[in-house]
């Protein structure tokens, strides 16, 4: 076959482009990438917004009102903090200060920032804007460099390498520092991105698997994967909550005024549903698929008094109540047996670590702060 | 990383991105063509992929592996219009080539007949096949490429020939059992 396949082209000799197409052709998707942005090509070019690497020995802000911690020379290499296994972004009343996993934290751009994935050199950075709607920027060398308009949520892969977004012209990007931009075409108008997994490099099988859902929950959720087509990684959904590596997948498939119900969905291994249950709110997915978090299938109020962890039979394993306050459902796994999320109790915010075994733990804060002001905006978890 | 850089490195880059240009074009437009199965299409994805490659130019540190890099990059291009195409219901249409694919004399339609089931293979198996049978890469550079399994890559080589076998009449087989 090879020899066919040679014939074929054998009288194909021809080099169509030179140096100056190809840098041209560059040019124009530099261009592209800053054109996604409606009037954004202005912003990204006017605005140089510094952003530095803080010195992560430096303790937390203690109370929600301190400023953040003065920027290093950006030329000093980060040192080693303490890794809390984590990643979050402080919020206060200066720049959102983003703490990875490893400790070391970058000062963004600007106060508003919710989330935040680390894409080599650059950081893709979320933001909600003004109409309702929300900004990805890409922050490199201490500047704005590209602005995306976007559709929220993004969506941000486990390892926090890899950023999914919709544009407002309703284009699925994925972006990886090493894969760089990577367009899936326009999807549904009404879809919205519920979770990601994969390494980012959509050329790859198991790179990129978008998870996309309806905020009307009348239609079923979807998935974009590499052979192209949608499929239905959970019959029945209503919402997707979390998916993992291995195609572990976590929705909710029917709710009502007086709560939900749902359950871990196993779609590599023949489409089983591993559990469902109407007793908790299924979320975030641990780093080994043994166990999910879960909280309250009833929501009111500013958010539920508990979370807990389940383990694969659906039973609860552990849980940490919160008197007088409520969970902030951002929650993240900081390594196999710990998930963590930040807490409103008494006036105070803090980060709670729950382990399997029953014992939590007080990792960040407490603060003082208002309700409506989350400093510890958890955004993704365990990389391993 | 600086956001200006100095010229002398710039003119640096260019001399060696454009002595990569002279070297591999050809070869590279041929593996396009094959991957894409138009003239058309495959200067698209070539040039595409070219300037990406330029673009990740000092990242890619390796000069033993730029091909492999490329490579990877065509592959994803092409997918990335297939699935464009899929979207909105169209398909590619070959455009009149300025070239004439070479005949053998005692070829009696066989390679047409090949060429015409490679182009109807999905873009994945079509990927494998190219790389592994026109590229001659082995079946872990085939998989390390793709990102796939060997596993999934001795499936894909198999159910090609097989589909080949099925959809090519058997007088005009090649080699009569060579592939398998």
């Amino acid at each position: 076959m090879g020899d066919e396949l040679e014939r074929r082209v054998r009288n194909l000799h021809e080099a169509p482009f030179d140096l100056d197409s190809v840098k041209g052709t560059a040019m124009k998707i530099r261009t592209k990438r800053r054109a996604a942005v409606a009037g954004g090509l202005l912003a990204a070019a006017a605005v140089v917004v510094p952003i530095a690497v803080i010195d992560p020995a430096q303790t937390p802000s203690q109370t929600a009102t301190d400023p953040v911690v003065d920027p290093v020379d950006p030329e000093d290499p980060p040192a080693a903090g303490p890794a809390l296994g984590f990643t979050y972004i402080e919020m206060g009343s200066g720049n959102a200060v983003l703490h990875l996993d490893d400790g070391s934290r970058i000062e963004l751009p600007g106060p508003d920032y919710t989330g935040a994935a680390v894409l080599g050199d650059q950081v893709a950075a979320f933001r909600s804007t003004e109409d309702g709607q929300g900004a990805v920027d890409l922050v490199e060398d201490q500047a704005v460099t590209t602005t995306y308009e976007v559709r929220p949520p993004v969506a941000i892969a486990p390892d926090g390498r890899t950023i999914a977004l919709i544009t407002d012209d309703d284009e699925l990007l994925v972006l990886n520092g090493e894969a760089g931009e990577q367009s899936f075409g326009a999807v549904d108008p009404d879809a919205v991105l519920a979770a990601f997994i994969g390494n980012g490099d959509c050329s790859l099988e198991t790179g990129c698997h978008p998870f996309l859902e309806y905020g009307d929950l009348e239609r079923e959720p979807f998935e974009v994967n590499y052979e192209g087509p949608d499929t239905r990684p959970v019959p029945g959904a209503l919402r997707l909550n979390d998916a993992a590596d291995g195609f572990l997948v976590t929705a909710q498939v029917s709710s009502s005024d007086i709560g939900s119900c749902g359950g871990l969905y196993d779609r590599e291994g023949g489409g089983a549903v591993v559990f469902e249950t109407c007793d908790s709110q299924v979320l975030d997915i641990s780093p080994t698929g043994d166990f999910v978090a879960g909280t309250d299938p009833y929501g009111d109020g500013l958010g539920p008094t508990y979370f807990s962890i389940l383990d694969r039979t659906g039973d609860e394993v552990a849980r940490y109540e919160v008197e007088r306050g409520f969970v902030y459902v951002d929650l993240a796994w900081s390594d196999d047996t710990h998930v963590v999320a930040s807490v409103y109790q008494d006036a105070q915010w803090r980060v709670v670590s729950l382990g399997v075994d029953g014992a939590s733990e007080v990792v960040l804060g407490p603060v003082d702060g208002t309700e409506m002001l989350n400093p510890f905006q958890v955004t993704g978890g365990y990389t391993g | 990383m600086p956001l200006h850089r100095p010229s002398s490195e710039t003119e640096r880059r260019d001399e060696e991105f454009t002595a990569y240009l002279h070297a591999r074009q050809p070869s590279l437009m041929r593996t396009a063509y094959l991957l894409t199965g138009d003239r058309h299409t495959a200067e698209g994805v070539l040039q595409t992929s070219l300037a990406k490659l330029y673009l990740a130019w000092d990242k890619v540190r390796d000069r033993d592996s730029v091909d492999a890099y490329l490579r990877r990059i065509m592959v994803n291009e092409n997918n990335s219009l297939w699935r464009r195409a899929w979207k909105r219901r169209e398909h590619a249409t070959e455009v009149v080539p300025e070239w004439t694919p070479h005949h053998d004399e005692y070829d009696e339609g066989r390679n047409d007949a090949l060429w015409d089931v490679v182009r109807s293979l999905p873009p994945k198996a079509r990927a494998v096949v190219v790389l592994r049978y026109y590229e001659e890469l082995s079946e872990a550079e085939t998989a390390d490429t793709l990102g796939i399994s060997l596993g999934t890559v001795k499936s894909q080589c198999s159910r090609a020939i097989g589909t080949l076998r099925q959809r090519v009449p058997a007088d005009l087989h090649p080699g009569r059992g060579q592939d398998s």
